[in-house]
């Protein structure tokens, strides 16, 4: 590694991490990318989130793509030409070749498509899940460090009580009485890692309280809540959201390991976890790896791109208060 | 600061009673009926017997009135009996807990005296190419998914090459053994479960030693014992470290929590008996008693470990704080 | 530097000579076997789940058994007889039984675990139902018991193959639910309890003043296992005797000539099938229409099922009754796999594509549904899988939902789901009463698809009276061509058991009820010593 050029691995691997969770369907999908009949249509540009509302059209979702389409005249597919949830037993099990990249698992659906999607859905969970936690944290932690110190008292023993309260009980109760989703399952992995942040986010509150320029600022007769939001929050934010980096690492790693005994994201949504509860003991070394790896890539990246970003801040931020 | 310590302990009692309180409320909300004997199932639910579990336990009582009087019992230690084998609850955590502590105290010892070093020699070599290859590594190993570690280990070091082995906690008959034999033994079953319990908190501690002890060696004191013609090596390594270990035990403080806070995951491949699998299993079959004897027992630790670090820290800060007399 | 040098080698020579330990056979044939988890407690009366079952029909007797092809046979008692339809049953006990601390045994103990059962204090879920409908017991002398119902029933003798005998004076001053021969139980059975640490392992050895057949194993030891693939490990390393397979453990051993060696693999068929409920109660606008049911069961592909996920360890279901049991109509073919004829019969209930998305509709309701299902049950899950992918293509959207086992059951129970998939340990009598009748829709009973059809009420409440066989078997015969006619359970099929022995483990005939389930089944299991 050359000194003075450390940021371009991991913010490049995090964006190729990005592009691959939005652009899931068009990497790996049944449908075709374009599709030359009478006209010219796009149907995998259909499940794309957001843009694919603008181009999906009505029973595109329920037809066999495998068959060739009325009028159709030639097609382009994606570079893995399958979906992620097509069975076909006849394929069960079947080893990585040119047909299934990277092999096929119980049902025969193409490993390589459900990792692609299985992105998608890790991404998701680290965001959201990082957002909640953030969205907690935060305004918690700020409150307990500017406010005073009742709100303080309270807040503090708020985090104690989170924090020894049994967090996987939580997850699975809070779980098995929602609907399956994934963004609901990321919210409540999200409600159990709060603590922490608002912990860093006070801290950080207390100490920017004593700056020079917070001093300043309610000299000249700013309000609490403006000094707060104006002056104190955007420069602790910072150190606050490099700890989020290795929350959201974490999160993905929960995720995975509840859908590891079973109760991550709903059927037949895969999750790497998931792809790894399933191929225990099929003793096929495809199912085993490189959903493994995958996972391992995606939160080495987070990682990385996390402790880059904050030795690029402040070389003292490194010391990490838990 | 016994004033301070004293109302921290007040505090952190009330602490305690309200980690219980939420979590009581919590599980009394979640739905689904204790049940002793869930494999089994023939018929559907039997009433009558559903109300006399409820009785027996007082289940039947007014949730205020529960409360009550399991906080009284357990003021004076009886945390009642599991409603799934109706024995003390305190036995059945006690019989856990050993496995559960060995496990993490090897799994701490493992991290510390090797988190230490790597932490250290990247401290030294700073931004080297020794620094940021570690530094990778590290986080490529918290990224490992622990199961998954676990899973392959289990197949290729205690399957594949027999050189551990497979699961539990002891070979058959190693009661009967000498301690050392026993001892021996316990360490060889241990050792696959305590390295995929700490290889991923190497990351977090390696670089957390060696923030500090760049810290340290920055602060005033290191820089003046330098300035005072202490070269470079042992004496002044010495000094940083001298400072160093106190942040390092206000993080041990913070510690105390995951001593008996067991890995479901870890447990379960391994069929290691620690409390961690206790509560998976107690959740699963709504032992109320035992679940919150489990939460009692981490909460108290969780407080604890607060206390400890915050003081650790406030005894730690105004030396800290204090410039060194530059003569 | 040195003296690091010698530490270290001598804990590498420790480690190894005791790696070598734990697979040399040492001192008595033991045979090592497997819980799926710890027991709660090792009383089967208080306790009921399969573990310990296994352990204490081992340490105690039944007053009779089954033996492997699922036949009564005597145990405790020696002989009986069952008048009026079963409402009179006398036990004749065999003479000069001891427990295992020396007290004799007698009819007073049978009284004893009666009393014990019907006690509601005793939590005796899986149990109390079986004897419910005894009315009154009288102990006539010390080897002979009377037991009464008011009520026919054709099973007063067999449940008595549950129920092992507890020692009244082994439980007297004590809380029944507490007493610690809860964990160290005294028994009559071939094997005597010797120890139990927790977590680890548990200990029996043969009795030898046992008053039946002589077990051939002289020491038992189980170990708590949890984990299926931990223990296909601990088969293929030598450390455990048996244990059940999965598909793709078979599949993964045969492969491999090395691993076949050391393994003998045997396919038993067990009484146990996997269904899935249709909810008939109305709350959903699908399910109460016969046609729509059959189209569900033809829209999967159970042959494929069968043939590919469980690798053909199974077969086709036609009904809740096993081929293995007497009342088994083997004449009825079960519906084809056929998405055409799901999708005539979906056209023909009026649900149809009417709005052009893609989805079958009818009154603008589209066809779309959750099924609830319990975690950990993975073949299951793919099951559900395929069919999931089938309905897509058939229009219609089929949400899974998975939730863990508790929560799962309350929302059975009551009957809050639009489908429900699930699996049933079989029973060996056929009484259909309890899954068909509908009275047994909500409240207690199983019937949960809450089907209802008249003929099918009567056609139940009158077998359950009667206790000739062929009488039965006619009737029952006539109900499950109905349930095929109706389908108000998709079957999905019967899941055999894949049992996997090591090599030095001879004379084991399972039974369909389980490995251990027969009498005098492991009492004839032998250890030959290996061949090095």
């Amino acid at each position: 590694m050359i000194p003075g050029r450390k940021v371009r691995p991991g913010g490049l691997a995090l964006m190729v991490l990005g592009a691959v969770a939005l652009g899931a369907p068009l990497l790996a999908n049944d449908r075709p990318l374009i599709l030359r009949g009478s006209g010219w249509q796009f149907p995998a540009l259909g499940e794309v989130p957001i843009l694919g509302r603008l181009v999906e059209q009505p029973g595109w979702s329920r037809r066999d793509w495998s068959l060739p389409q009325p009028s159709e005249r030639w097609r382009l597919s994606p570079p893995v030409p399958f979906s992620f949830r097509q069975v076909s037993l006849a394929d069960r099990y079947a080893p990585p070749s040119r047909h299934h990249l990277l092999g096929a698992d119980a049902l025969g659906r193409d490993l390589a498509a459900r990792i692609v999607h299985g992105t998608t859905v890790s991404v998701q969970v680290g965001l959201v899940s990082t957002c909640t936690a953030l969205a907690i944290g935060v305004l918690l932690g700020a409150l307990a460090g500017y406010t005073g110190r009742a709100a303080d008292f309270v807040v503090s023993r708020g985090i104690e009580v989170a924090l020894a309260f049994p967090t996987f009980f939580l997850l699975l109760g809070v779980l098995s009485l929602l609907p399956p989703s994934v963004p609901l399952l990321a919210m409540v992995i999200g409600l159990t890692r709060w603590p922490s942040l608002a912990r860093y986010t006070r801290a950080e509150v207390m100490r920017l309280a004593q700056a020079p320029l917070v001093e300043a600022a309610r000299a000249a007769g700013a309000g609490p809540a403006r000094v707060l939001f104006r002056h104190i929050l955007p420069h602790s934010l910072t150190p606050v959201l490099v700890a989020a980096t290795f929350q959201m690492a974490g999160a993905m790693l929960v995720e995975a390991g509840l859908s590891f005994l079973g109760f991550g994201v709903p059927e037949p949504l895969p999750s790497w976890g998931g792809l790894l509860s399933q191929a225990q003991g099929s003793g096929r070394w495809w199912l085993v790896i490189f959903p493994g790896v995958a996972l391992t890539l995606a939160i080495t990246t987070i990682q990385v791109l996390g402790e880059q970003y904050r030795e690029k801040l402040d070389p003292r931020l490194s010391r990490l208060q838990p | 600061m016994i004033a301070y310590l004293f109302r921290r302990l007040l505090v952190a009692g009330s602490t305690l009673v309200g980690i219980t309180l939420v979590t009581f409320v919590m599980l009394h909300l979640t739905p689904g009926e204790p049940s002793p004997g869930l494999n089994i199932e023939t018929r559907g639910p039997d009433q009558a017997i559903i109300q006399a579990l409820r009785s027996r336990y007082g289940l039947d009582r007014p949730l205020g009135l529960q409360y009550l009087d399991w906080a009284g019992r357990v003021a004076r230690l009886d945390f009642g009996r599991s409603l799934v084998d109706h024995r003390l609850v305190r036995t059945r955590i006690l019989e856990r807990l050993p496995h559960t502590l060995a496990l993490n105290l090897a799994a701490l010892g493992i991290i510390f005296t090797v988190a230490i070093p790597l932490g250290a020699l990247a401290a030294a070599r700073r931004n080297s190419t020794v620094d940021q290859a570690t530094g990778f590594a590290l986080y490529a190993l918290y990224a490992l998914p622990s199961f998954w570690v676990a899973l392959l280990l289990q197949a290729g070091l205690a399957v594949g090459l027999g050189w551990f082995p497979l699961a539990g906690p002891a070979s058959e008959g190693a009661a009967a053994w000498s301690p050392p034999a026993r001892w021996l033994d316990g360490l060889w079953h241990m050792a696959l479960p305590v390295f995929c319990l700490s290889y991923g908190s190497l990351a977090f501690f390696a670089r957390f030693a060696r923030a500090n002890l760049l810290e340290a060696l920055a602060s005033e004191s290191v820089r003046s014992a330098r300035s005072r013609g202490l070269g470079p090596g042992r004496v002044l390594w010495r000094h940083a470290l001298g400072q160093a270990w106190i942040p390092f035990l206000t993080l041990a403080g913070l510690l105390l929590p995951t001593l008996v806070s067991g890995s479901v995951l870890i447990e379960r491949i391994f069929a290691w008996p620690g409390m961690g699998a206790l509560l998976y299993e107690s959740l699963f079959t709504r032992d109320y008693p035992t679940i919150l004897g489990l939460t009692v027992i981490s909460a108290t630790l969780v407080v604890a470990g607060t206390l400890l670090a915050d003081t650790l820290y406030l005894l730690a800060d105004p030396r800290l704080r204090r410039p060194a007399q530059i003569p | 530097m040195k003296r690091l040098a010698a530490i270290a080698v001598t804990c590498v020579a420790a480690l190894t000579g005791l790696a070598g330990c734990g697979t040399r056979e040492r001192g008595t044939p033991t045979l090592r076997a497997y819980l799926s988890g710890e027991p709660a407690s090792l009383n089967a009366v208080t306790q009921g789940d399969f573990n310990t079952e296994i352990i204490a029909k081992l340490v105690g007797d039944t007053l009779v058994d089954f033996d492997a092809r699922l036949n009564i046979v005597p145990r405790l008692a020696d002989r009986w007889e069952a008048e009026d339809d079963g409402r009179r049953v006398v036990f004749h006990l065999h003479p000069g039984v001891r427990w295992h601390d020396g007290v004799p045994f007698t009819a007073d103990d049978v009284a004893f675990t009666l009393e014990k059962v019907l006690d509601p204090a005793s939590l005796a879920a899986g149990k109390r139902p079986y004897f419910e409908t005894v009315t009154a017991w009288q102990v006539l002398d010390d080897n002979t018991i009377e037991i009464s119902r008011d009520e026919a029933y054709a099973r007063a003798v067999e449940v008595w193959a549950m129920l092992p005998i507890l020692a009244r004076h082994v439980y007297a001053g004590e809380d029944f639910l507490e007493a610690p021969a809860n964990r160290s139980p005294v028994g009559t059975g071939p094997y005597r309890f010797v120890d139990w640490q927790a977590g680890s392992s548990l200990e029996l050895v043969a009795n030898p003043d046992y008053f039946g057949p002589r077990p051939a194993i002289p020491r038992i030891v189980f170990r708590p296992l949890p984990d299926p693939a931990t223990r296909v490990a601990a088969l293929l390393a030598g450390d455990l005797d048996f244990t059940s397979l999965r598909p793709v453990d078979r599949e993964r051993i045969q492969a491999n000539p090395d691993l076949a060696r050391r393994v003998r693999i045997t396919q038993v068929e067990r009484l146990y099938v996997w269904y899935i409920a249709w909810n008939q109660d109305g709350s959903n606008p699908f399910f109460t229409d016969a046609r729509i049911r059959r189209a569900m069961t033809q829209a999967l592909d159970r042959e494929g099922f069968v043939r590919d996920v469980l690798q053909g360890a199974g077969e086709v279901a036609t009904s809740l009754v096993h081929p293995a049991m007497w009342s088994f109509r083997d004449d009825i073919e079960p519906w084809p796999f056929d998405r055409r004829a799901a999708a005539g019969l979906l056209d023909a209930a009026g649900w149809q594509d009417h709005d052009g998305d893609g989805l079958r509709d009818r009154d603008g309701t589209p066809f779309q549904f959750t099924l609830l299902m319990p975690v950990g049950n993975e073949e299951l899950i793919r099951a559900m899988t395929l069919l999931q992918e089938s309905l897509r293509t058939l229009g219609i959207e089929m949400e899974i939902r998975k939730l863990e086992y508790n929560l799962y059951r309350a929302d059975r129970d009551a009957g809050q789901f639009a489908a429900m998939a699930g699996g049933w340990v079989l029973d060996t009598d056929p009484d259909c009463y309890d899954f068909w009748h509908s009275s047994q829709a909500r409240g207690g009973g199983i019937n949960y698809a809450s089907y209802k059809d008249a003929e099918v009420d009567t056609l139940c409440a009158q077998a359950r009276r009667l206790v000739d066989r062929d009488k039965r078997a006619a009737i029952y015969g006539r109900v499950q061509e109905i349930l095929h006619r109706d389908q108000p359970n998709t079957f999905l099929a019967y899941r055999d058991t894949l049992l996997g022995l090591s090599r030095r483990l001879e004379g084991v005939e399972p039974s369909p009820r389980s490995v251990w389930g027969s009498y005098p089944g492991p009492l004839s299991w032998r250890l030959i010593p290996e061949t090095p």
